[in-house]
This record gives C-alpha cells, structure tokens and sequence, in this order.
C-alpha cells in the first residue's frame, strides 16, 4: 500500500518537475522549504487527523497534468446576472488577461504579487497539497485596494477548468489597505465534463478597519476534484465575511484558516453543502483569536442526500490573551437518505478566561410533524420536504450582504432542484 | 475565619494533599521490568489456571506491537515500563470473617479515608471490597449477597471460583487489541473486582470498592468486571485516594461491563488520586479504559465520574448500545487545578434500533491546568431512530488555564437525531459578588457555583458519594481563583 502510493506522489512530481513555479520566483525561501517538505509529505491518508474521513484515493489515481490553454470560451453561463463586476478570468490555473475586464477602477490594483507580499508561511509546509501548489504553483495575482477606498464594484474571479485530467493550481492575494473595502466573488467552474483537479490557494490580508469579503461559489463538474484553500489573516477593527457554497463538483475540501490579528475584529464565516449521488464535500475552518475584544460567528449548513458525505471540522482557538472573545458556531445538517454520512466535529481549543464560547452541532431529519402540517394545507410532500429545506438553507443565504449574488445562488439551487422555486 | 484576597489564595494553594498518608506493611513485590518470566510469575504466584496464562501472553504479545498514543492533549513524561514493579500484594494471606482479623494498621488506614468497615456494615448497608495495592484483603457483606446468588468478590477469587463466568466475559467488551494500555493491562493484571448478578435480581445496596496505590512504584492494573443478567439492577461505586509522593505513578485499570437483556448497571466514579504538587510533580498517570456494552435489548449502562484526582487523565468511558432500545448515560465532571492534565469524554457507539444516549460533561478548569472533552458518537447505519444528546460546558477559573472540546459525531442513519452543545466560560464575577455581599466567603461562594454548575451531575450519584463528591470539589477548587 505505502509503495503505491508512493509511487503516485513520485509519478505526478516526476510530471510537473520542469514546470517552474509562479512564486518561486517571488518567494523563493517558501519555494525551498516547500520542496523540501514534498520529499517527506504524501498524499494523506485517514490515518491523519486531518483527512480521517476524506480519501484522497481518487486524486492520487489520475494523472494529472497541468494544461495552459488558450480556448476560447464563452463566459455568458458564469456571469452573475444584475452584478457589475470586473471580471478576472483564469483557465486551468492560468490568468487569462484576454478574457478579462480591462478597465480597472481607481484604487484598486491588479497584478503580479510582490515580495513584501503577506504570506502564510508555517501553513505552506504543513500539508501535501499546500508544498504542491507552492512548488508548482500555475499563476498568481494580487488584487489590492488601497487605502481609504471603497470599491463599488465587486470583482469577480472565475476558475474555469477545461479539458481531460488537468491540474489547476491558481493563487490569490486579495487585501485591503487600511479603511478599504473591498468585496471579491471566487467562482469554481468547468465547461466540459472531463475530470479536473483545482487545487487553488487564496491568501487573504484586512488591513486595519478595512472589510473584506470574500463569497466563494463552487461549481465544479460532476467529475471534479477541488482542494480550495483559504488562509486569511486580519488586523484590527477589521470586519470580515466569508461565504462558502459548494454546489456541486464530486470531491471538495475547503480548508479555511482565519487568523485574527488585532483588537476589535468581527469575522462571519458561513458556508452551505449539499452533498448528493456520491458527492463527498469536506470542510475544515480554524478560527484563531489571538487578540482581545474579537468576535467571531460561524455557521454552516448541509443537506444529505443519496450517498452523499459531508464532513465538518470547525475549531475556534481562543489564545491566552484573548480574553473578551465571543466565539460562536453552529452547524446543522438535515439527513434526506438513509446512504449518506455526516461527520462533524466542532472543537473548542480556549486558553483564556474572560470568553464566551459555544457551539452546537445537530443532525436529523425534517420534522415529520410540520410535513404533515404543510401537506394538510395542500402541499405535495415533495413540495412540503423542499420548502422546509429551503427554509433551513436560506437562514445562510439571507448573510449574504449583495443582493444579486443570493439570488444567483438561490437559482442555482433551484435548478439543481434543491430549492422550491 | 475571615481571610482576605491573597491571604485566602496562601493559605489554599499552600494546602498539603489531604489524604497523602502510606501505610507501613510488608509487601510481597515482583522485581521491576516486563516480560514473560514476570507474567509466568504474577500468574504463578496467583495460582491461575493454564488459559489465563496464555491469555496473558498473547496480550503481552500484542502490547509489543503497539505504540504509546499520542493524540491525547496532553504532555508528559512516558513512564519507563520496564521500571515498573508489576506485582505486589501484602504478604499476610489470611482471609479475614470477621473485622478484627484484619491488621490492625490497615484499619487506621481505612479509618482515616472514612470508610471504617464496622460504619459502613452498620448504618450504609454498603458492601465494600477494599483493594490494598493489588490484592482484596476484606471483603465484607458477601454473605448477605451470596443468599441472593450475587457474586462479588475479587478477580482472583472468580477466577478460581467461576472460571466458566470469567473466561466468557474477560476480554469480551475491551478486547487486547483494542489499545496500548488495555492490551498491558490484560497483560499483567494483578487483581480487582469480579460481580455477577443472577437473573431478575435487584442487588440491595451499592457495591462499592475503594481503590488505593500504596506500594512504591508498582502501578496499579485493576480489571473490574461487572455482569448483569436479564432484568437484573447493579448500582456499583468506586473511589480513589492515593498517598502522596514524588514519583510518577502509573495506573492503566480496565472496566468491562456487560448488561443483558432488560439489565441496569449503574457505574459511579469518585477520583481523587494525587495530582501531584503545585508544580506538577508528581502524581498519579490514569490511562484507564472504561467500557460498557448494552447487549440485550432495552438494556441501560450509565456512567457517573467525578474526577478531581491524578496528574494526567485520560478516560473514556464507553457505552455499545448494541441491543434494541437499550441506553446510554454519560455524566461527568471533571476539575482540574494547578499543572493537571485532563483528557476525558465518552464514546457512543449506536447499533441497535431506537437506542438512545445522553452526555452531559462538566469541565472545570483552575490553576494552569488543562481540561479537554474529547468524545465520540457514532451511529451506524443499522441504527435507526437513534438518538443522541450532548452537552459539554466549561468553566474556567483563571487566565491561565485552558478548556477544550473535541466531540466527533458520525451519523450514517437518517432517522437519526443527534445533538450536540458546548459553552465555555467564565466564573461569573457577579456571582461571586453576590455571595459575598451577604455575607459568604469567597471560597464558600465559589464552592456554592462550582457545586451547582455540576448539580446535574452530582444529582445522579448515589447519596453517600454525592456528599463526598461535593467535600472534593470544594478542596480541589478553594482558592483557585485569580
């Protein structure tokens, strides 16, 4: 066993070794210390705390390549209908300028990322997905807004994977100077349905008083892998939301790190999953208080259904300064299949006092008692089971701040007919 | 006595452990390290028969393929377990009838732990099999429990007297294999308590055993197995003191109890074990596996800990619900103060239909102490309408300790509803004032918190444990506010 896959790790580096990394080059300590952690790591395997309940079986079993294409391909499906947004368009992990909006606004940069660029060292060397994406990174950019100014318009990225067996290792700097603001959409696409493999990072920065958000759609094809990373760190007074919706895409994990870095911060983390036929969709949040007066809320919410897996790890760590933290979180899932599986683990890791802390976690079925309810005022019991789920979802939703994203993702979930129109 | 501000935190922390006493008789002790001639030795000296033997082997066998774990959140020196004396039993052998019998020095002793035999037989209509270091010295009330068909002796006595019994159930809940400490302790038991209750019998009073380490490093590896037979009750009470000293001390017992059909075990736990000293050395290591198994439909296990005692704790136990509506009982509080470390929680594994289980876990955090909730329920796909619920609080009495909650929840059965809640905080500041404005002191304002934060708890030990437990609480915490 230890062999093979061995060999699967040497095979696919044996693939990428003359492909030059898109930070090395910016970074290049990370660069080494993250190829020297690639002779030691591996894909993981359940035996690690980390991926006890994801396989990486079947990202371990293709043979991936990395694939720049010049394709054209017709954006009109990804667009948020009533959103002006600039768009940055990448294609299998490669910034495609052609397809992008070109008209940048005042304040707001996008470019190339630069040495003095914040980065999340000790998370590069920690983890075989992270070394690989730094040692083989496809492309990165830096979007900033600068200080004081406030960015009417939303910018909005789109990974578009293409292609057979492509391997897409996109980077993003997102930050906000000091009283900036700033609110990014990541889409995760794919036009065709060939199997794909993302493993992106986005590395984030909020400066003091700043607001960030960042509200990711991931919509990957039914064959799909995507390993989506999130390292945020966030300064003083800063507030900050994050939206996570995994629609669709076969195996995803969403790795989310928050590292609150100051006094007076409010973080939002929020996040639906709706694992069906063999979907396996794994999150792992860490919210890490380091600081006094910060308050941090998240919420999570999943429906199961057909052979559909979810898996949830929040951690909160409150660290032995941070006293006056208030830290909340709740998850709660809604079984609709005898097949499926929900494995949720919330963690509270507090070394202070001074704090207020809980989380709840909860697993069940739809009340039988309200279907009945509903059907007795002439619902069919399809409708009344959907209506309540849309219910349970939308209490997610209704945080998202921009209008014409929720819509956009409240049509997506009808059309995979999760939501009552 | 009126203390103020740091006179109070001086005179508490200053405290000496209240029951670190040893007690002088010649013991009977195996030279220190681990093999197969020790395991020949122990089970020679035991007299025990051939099968025994060679269970111990394979388990000897099976422990030296494993490796410590280390995923507790814990840190500690690992002991030398080839240091170790794995046997010791006092040397006088009589059995005792009747009370003065028995040495005269061990019943100072008891009497200091208050728990005089003649007391107990009189008033508490308490049975108790007192274990002096590894080896049941005095068992009291057995005949009153043999009229009724009850079993309650000591584990080498079962062995001799109801093999059939014993090599049926030994092994059969926590097996070898099943982790580091199990597999030694299966290894290199020395003693501990065997009960049997006969079908549809409701044993009349609580059994009770009072654990105690006594001679220098030799560990303490109890195996306690409790069986209730269709329709029977068990209410069974066990509770630790240990003399002080500065050596670590390993203690890796296992519980095994198994109820069958329409049965009721009720295990109750009072821990207080030397944590060792402000600076945390010393103290007892408590690496115990604890499991029950609901095997029998509406079978019921519950498990009652209140654990104040040891260095480093790690303890879970479990329950299997494998029969049809059978249940589960989980309540706990935990307190930690000064450099203590505690990794404690519970496993709900759900099997069988419309089974149902209850977590209710109380950690109370003082000094620089560690205290995490680590948990685990599962239920399994045949597990329909299962039903589960948790709740996990913390209370945190200074800056510097630290309250964690680690609970794994894995459902693969729709019907099933499960819950779980934690909250960590503080003492509240406003509480205290309260109390101190009528006129209560700050240790007897924090000992009536404490005591009714863990009120749900407490409530579901039996009577004369729950005053004990209360008296505990209040020592572990006085003065560990900052």
């Amino acid at each position: 066993m230890e062999t093979t896959t061995a060999s699967k790790k040497d095979q696919l580096l044996g693939q990428l070794r003359t492909r030059p990394s898109a930070l090395s080059e910016t970074f290049p300590e990370l660069a080494l210390a993250a190829r020297e952690a690639l002779t030691e790591l591996d894909f993981p395997t359940t035996r690690q705390e980390n991926w006890k309940y994801s396989r990486t079986t079947k990202l371990s079993s293709e043979e991936w390549t990395i694939q720049p294409s010049e394709a054209n391909i017709s954006l009109n499906e990804w667009r948020i209908p009533g959103l002006d947004a600039i768009e940055l368009v990448w294609v299998n992990g490669f910034f495609r300028a052609d397809l992008s909006s070109t008209e940048i606004p005042a304040g707001l940069s996008i470019g190339k990322p630069a040495p003095h660029t914040i980065r999340h060292k000790e998370e590069v060397t920690m983890d075989f997905f992270s070394a690989l994406h730094e040692v083989h990174c496809t492309d990165a950019l830096a979007i900033r807004a600068e200080k004081s100014k406030k960015i009417e318009k939303p910018v909005h990225v789109l990974f578009i994977q293409h292609g057979a067996l492509p391997l897409s290792q996109p980077h993003l700097f997102l930050e906000t100077a000091e009283l900036a603001e700033l609110e990014v959409i990541v889409s995760f696409v794919s036009v065709d349905g060939e199997k794909a493999l993302c493993n992106a990072v986005i590395e984030g920065n909020a400066g003091k008083s700043s607001k960030l958000t960042c509200t990711l759609i991931e919509r990957e094809g039914e064959q799909n892998a995507l390993i989506c990373r999130s390292l945020y760190s966030i300064e003083r007074d800063a507030v900050f939301h994050i939206h996570t919706h995994t629609i669709s895409g076969n195996w995803v994990r969403n790795d989310l790190h928050i590292r609150l870095n100051g006094t007076g911060i409010n973080a939002f983390l929020n996040g639906i999953y709706l694992p069906r036929e063999s979907q396996h969709i794994d999150n792992h949040t860490l919210v890490d208080h380091r600081h006094p007066h910060c308050e941090s809320n998240e919420l999570y919410k999943g429906v199961l259904n057909d052979r559909g897996r979810a898996v949830f790890n929040g951690k909160v760590y409150v660290q032995i300064d941070a006293q006056k933290t208030n830290a909340y979180q709740n998850n709660a899932n809604i079984m609709l299949s005898d097949d499926a599986s929900v494995y949720t683990k919330p963690e509270l890791e507090i070394y202070a006092d001074d704090v207020k802390c809980s989380h709840g976690s909860t697993t069940g079925q739809l009340d039988e008692q309200a279907i009945f309810y509903l059907r007795a005022r002439g619902l069919g019991e399809d409708n009344a089971r959907r209506l309540l789920t849309t219910a349970f979802i939308l209490e997610v939703l209704d945080r998202l701040e921009s209008e014409p994203v929720k819509e956009y993702v409240v049509e997506l979930l009808k059309k995979e007919d999760l939501l009552l129109d | 006595m009126a203390y103020e501000g740091d006179e109070i935190l001086d005179h508490i922390t200053s405290k000496e452990y209240e029951f670190g006493f040893t007690t002088d008789i010649e013991t009977d002790k195996a030279p220190p390290g681990l093999n197969e001639d020790i395991i020949r030795l122990i089970s020679n000296k035991k007299e025990e028969p051939e099968w025994l033997l060679n269970w111990r082997l394979e388990a000897l066998r099976i422990w030296q393929g494993m490796t410590e774990p280390e995923w507790a959140h814990v840190s500690y020196k690992k002991p030398d377990f080839q240091a170790i004396s794995y046997y010791a039993a006092p040397k006088q052998k009589k059995e005792y009838k009747s009370l003065d019998d028995v040495d005269p020095e061990l019943r100072r002793t008891m009497e200091r732990l208050g728990i005089s035999l003649e007391e107990q037989k009189r008033l508490t209509g308490v049975a108790v099999d007192f274990v002096m270091d590894s080896v049941s010295v005095a068992t009291s009330f057995k005949e009153k429990l043999a009229e009724l068909g009850i079993i309650f002796c000591s584990m080498s006595e079962a062995i001799k007297e109801h093999p059939e019994l014993v090599k049926k159930y030994l092994g059969s809940v926590v097996p070898r294999t099943d982790n580091f400490y199990a597999a030694l302790n299966s290894a290199v038991f020395t003693d501990g308590s065997f009960c049997y209750i006969p079908k549809g019998v409701r044993c009349p009073m609580e059994l009770s055993t009072y654990f105690r380490i006594n001679e220098k490093g030799t560990g303490q590896f109890e195996r306690t197995l409790v069986i209730a037979d269709e329709s029977s009750y068990v209410s069974y009470l066990e509770g630790c003191t240990a003399p002080q000293r500065d050596e670590n001390q390993l203690h890796a017992a296992v519980v095994e109890l198994v109820a069958l059909k329409d049965a009721e075990i009720k295990y109750s736990t009072v821990q207080n074990w030397y944590p060792g000293d402000k600076e945390g050395q010393g103290g007892v290591f408590n690496f115990v596996t604890k499991r029950g198994l609901c095997d029998g439909d509406r079978s019921r296990i519950s498990w009652t800990q209140v654990e104040t005692g040891s260095a480093i704790t790690w303890k879970y136990p479990s329950c299997i619900l494998k029969g049809d509506y059978s249940q589960g009982e989980f309540y706990s509080v935990a307190v930690t103060n000064n450099m203590q470390q505690a990794d404690t929680g519970t496993k709900m594994i759900h099997i069988g239909k419309h089974t149902k289980s209850t977590i209710i876990s109380k950690g109370i955090s003082a000094g620089k102490s560690q205290n995490s909730y680590r948990g685990l329920v599962q239920i399994n796909r045949s597990a329909d309408h299962a039903r589960n619920f948790s709740q996990c609080d913390s209370l945190l009495m200074t800056d510097r300790c630290g309250a964690h909650t680690f609970p794994y929840i894995e459902v693969n059965n729709k019907t099933a509803r499960v819950e779980h809640e934690a909250t960590t905080s503080k003492i509240g500041e406003d509480q205290i004032f309260y109390c101190l404005q009528r006129g209560l002191d700050e240790e007897k304002a924090i000992s009536m918190i404490v005591n009714g934060y863990a009120k749900e708890v407490l409530n579901k030990l039996p009577m004369e444990f729950a005053v004990e437990a209360q008296k505990l609480l209040a020592i572990s915490l006085e003065g560990s506010v900052g």
